[in-house]
């Protein structure tokens, strides 16, 4: 939708990398921030370094697929900040900027100089988001931690799975995108303190803590109930509820911690037999149930009399499910979906990134996988913001930070500085790391 | 409310109006817990969430819900029958009051109720109305049904999960969407991000506006990696177990340990380094040296032997314990972890001692405290303004006497 961005005017100062903080910058980038991304070549961000477009012959720090697609929006700014002029004019900008963002281990950007008194005095009502694995104070505030370590640790990679099997966890760094949603949440929330109070604020964001309140039902089960998900009938698969070993009468009450209760629930083969060839039926309602059946031309099996009721249904999920597997193998994942849902029955395919950005007409409705033209890349779809505004502007804007590239600019322009200015201090070596060439080519990926 | 006030909070004075099916409390949760006053409006019958269990001592209740329990800290709920005069009088009357509309269900409801969203923005030009709705309040499957499994599989979590062995050799595995309830948590917490942007705009603009999120669309675009695989030519990934779906199959990164349950050893971003410590650590503590090869020292020479030498690694978690590998690790730098379930995180002092993550959730009517979180992060001289979930209609009298107060 046209209109001004919420957040124009806001300038951040971006020192994060890996993926969840600069989550969290592309997405106030095309809330409308002005995203000025710090970093050194000689250590730049690591995703500049991972997945490029498949056969890339020519992979540098600035044509990286993943680094692209998540770091849209913002300028790049090289400085070494272990230089005491290059220190000098980070303190500088951040005088005339209103965030600061870091994922570093803990400790770092204090070691820099940067703790957050100092940060104060040159910008009395500053917010600095500091997102770290463990958090900047406890025991083990030092731990190390990838996306894939935080979601081991939190307890969300235990969630996913069949019971009594390895975890299933989860595709992808999934803390990676929950830090970086929080984040973002975090400074708007302090944003919105300061307009209110004229106070900035300090924040320290744990990713293991981050993903915490998704898992509180099972706290508060272990707590109140006693009952631990380390357990047989846990996690309970695509089910809401696992067929429990002793037939208690709490079976059927959610147990399984989807925050939904249901039967028929779960994923059935559909025709192709390729491994996303699968479709997604939820019955959750009696309503659900009599329209499934009348969909399936009402066999008789599905007449017994102890399916007419939800927890009837729970118990017999292991026959219903069998039956309703040999009637879906007959069809393609889609036309079971379309005839399911038209006759009101919750029904999904499973897609994979091909289906949702090729076949997929909801998501090409609302846009959702814009194309933009970036410099070296060329045409390529991106992964839209996914809230939709009436009246701001929240399209990607079509800039991206290849390493160095708007030093000059944003020198000039924030710091007021000239030209003569600037080439002295790059050949001091303070916004470039002297004797490295300006295009930095890449050997291996990283991934 | 008078020390209510008198706390520090984020979002003090943000007045919330919220009416849920499952998908938007937690949004509700987070901008209460950081001090936004939320009124819930729910149905005699409760919302939705209050009937999902687990419930307190397994006693189907309203009151009783542990899901609901989780979800809905710290607000107020009043009880509001939207299909008759008086339950919509009292509902315009706080929307008249409110900064913020949150909603989670479907658009038909909205219709039926004649508030939709661009009904409500011209009715209150102040209001940000948030919609969560399954599919969004345009498109073809506007009007389509939903749930969590059905969200996972048309957003991508599910189709990038599950287990690559195959059902006695032939067909692939059912892929898995994970549980928790996470489809919902993904769109509310976008939905917080995008009213709170809303309402820092309004002081711009003097306006609200209406803020559309699809849980479709939320989760189609948090999944990291699959859509720019596909986009930039890999193909589709590939589900394996307990990792990352990439293109092709990779070596397994949680073992099983000496005590009995799975370690995540992660064998990503080994410099060369960070190798040697590895190797050695191997050799010393369990007599391993196959990982002291020479060919194995560099980077390159290294390509290709992933699997060799996580199958080392994999011997090397099952004579070890839990709590000797996480040690371990951590001394050596390693980013590998214990593959905790959820309750167990109660008990790690880092958390529960150090940094004081869980918080009592007082006057339940239990024996004792039960624990929670917050908002998951902190902010120095803030307090989170956690307080239990509301019983249904505890504050129906007050608001109806004062609104919002």
């Amino acid at each position: 939708m046209e209109g001004d961005r919420p957040l124009a005017g806001f300038r951040v100062i971006d020192f994060s990398w890996s993926v969840a903080g600069p989550t969290v910058t592309r997405n106030l980038g095309i809330l409308g921030a002005d995203v000025i991304k710090i970093e050194w070549p000689k250590r730049p961000d690591p995703m500049r370094k991972a997945m490029y477009r498949a056969n890339e012959e020519n992979k540098t720090l600035d044509n990286g697929a993943f680094f692209a697609n998540l770091n849209v929006g913002k300028q790049s700014l090289t400085l070494n900040m272990r230089d005491p002029v290059g220190l000098a004019l980070a303190k500088r900008l951040i005088a005339q900027s209103d965030l600061i963002v870091d994922s570093f281990a803990a400790g770092v950007l204090s070691s820099w100089g940067l703790s957050f008194d100092v940060l104060q005095g040159l910008r009395r009502d500053i917010i600095h988001l500091c997102m770290s694995g463990f958090g900047q104070t406890g025991r083990d505030a030092e731990n190390l931690t990838w996306g894939p370590t935080a979601q081991a640790y939190n307890g969300l990679t235990f969630m996913s799975g069949l019971p009594e099997r390895e975890p299933a966890g989860w595709g992808f760094s999934y803390m990676d995108i929950v830090a970086g949603y929080m984040g973002t949440i975090a400074v708007l929330a302090a944003i919105a303190r300061r307009d209110r109070e004229g106070e900035g604020s300090y924040i320290d964001m744990a990713q293991v803590e981050s993903g915490l309140p998704l898992s509180a039902p099972a706290h508060l089960d272990y707590q109140v109930n006693g009952r631990a998900t380390r357990r047989p009938d846990f996690p309970p698969g695509n089910r809401t509820d696992w067929p429990s070993s002793d037939d208690n009468e709490t079976t059927g009450h959610g147990l399984g911690l989807r925050g939904e209760s249901g039967a028929p629930y779960g994923a059935y083969p559909t025709l192709g037999g390729g491994p996303c060839d699968w479709c997604v039926i939820s019955v959750m309602t009696n309503d659900h149930w009599r329209a499934l059946v009348d969909v399936m031309g009402s066999p008789d099996w599905a007449a017994a009399p102890d399916l007419r009721s939800h927890s009837g249904r729970l118990a017999a999920q292991e026959r219903i499910d069998r039956q309703i597997a040999a009637w879906t193998i007959h069809y393609e994942k889609y036309e079971l979906m379309q005839r399911l849902q038209r006759a009101g029955v919750p029904a999904g395919a499973v897609q994979t990134a091909e289906d949702r950005m090729e076949k997929d007409p909801q998501l090409a409705a609302r846009d959702m996988f814009p194309t933009l033209s970036h410099p070296l890349l060329g045409d390529h779809r991106f992964e839209a913001f996914p809230a939709k505004f009436s009246n701001a502007d929240t399209s990607l804007p079509s800039i991206w930070p290849s390493i160095g590239e708007h030093t000059r600019e944003v020198l000039e322009e924030a710091l007021g500085m000239s030209d003569a200015e600037i080439e002295a201090l790059y050949e001091q070596g303070v916004l470039w790391p002297l004797g490295i060439d300006k295009t930095v080519t890449i050997e291996r990926a990283l991934w | 409310m008078n020390a209510e006030l008198q706390r520090k909070t984020l979002l003090g004075g943000l007045r919330v109006v919220e009416i849920d099916d499952g998908s938007a409390q937690f949004a509700g949760k987070c901008l209460a817990d950081m001090g936004a006053h939320v009124i819930k409006l729910e149905p005699s019958a409760g919302s939705p969430a209050r009937h999902v269990g687990p419930f307190a001592d397994d006693q189907p209740d309203v009151d009783m819900s542990l899901h609901f329990w989780a979800n809905n800290t710290s607000k107020q709920s009043v009880t509001a029958d939207l299909d008759t005069a008086a339950g919509q009088r009292l509902t315009r009357r706080l929307l008249s009051e409110a900064d913020v509309f949150l909603y989670g269900g479907s658009p038909q409801r909205l219709d039926e109720l004649e508030m939709s969203p661009s009904q409500l923005a011209t009715e209150h030009p102040h209001l940000v109305v948030c919609a969560v709705t399954p599919f969004g309040l345009d498109g073809p499957w506007r009007d389509w049904a939903s749930s969590d499994a059905l969200q996972s599989a048309l957003g991508g979590p599910m189709g990038a999960t599950g287990y690559e062995d195959r059902v006695d050799g032939g067909a692939p595995q059912a892929p898995i969407a994970p549980t928790g309830g996470h489809t919902a948590y993904l769109a509310s917490m976008i939905a917080t991000v995008g009213l709170l942007a809303a309402a820092i705009d309004r002081r711009r603009t003097q306006r609200g506006q209406v803020v559309d999120v699809a849980t479709h669309d939320v989760l189609s675009v948090s999944s990291e990696m699959s859509n720019i695989y596909w986009e930039y030519g890999h193909g589709n990934v590939v589900r394996q177990a307990g990792r990352h779906a990439r293109p092709m199959l990779t070596p397994v990164w949680n073992h099983l340990t000496a005590d009995g349950k799975y370690f995540m050893a992660l064998p990503l971003y080994l410099d060369d380094e960070r190798f040697a410590t590895l190797a050695k650590w191997l050799a010393v503590d369990n007599n391993q040296t196959a990982l002291l090869a020479d060919e194995l020292k560099t980077e390159a020479g290294r390509v290709g032997k992933m699997a060799r030498i996580v199958d080392e690694i994999q011997i090397f978690c099952r004579s070890q314990t839990t709590a000797q590998l996480f040690e371990g690790a951590k001394q050596r730098r390693l980013p590998w972890a214990p593959v905790h379930a959820p309750e167990e995180l109660l008990d790690v002092p880092h958390l529960s001692i150090d940094r004081g993550t869980f918080l009592a959730v007082d006057d339940l009517g239990l024996a004792s405290s039960p624990l929670a979180v917050a908002v998951p992060f902190k902010v120095e001289g803030i307090d989170w303004a956690l307080s239990r979930a509301p019983r249904l209609g505890e504050h129906t009298a007050s608001v109806e006497e004062h609104g919002f107060g």
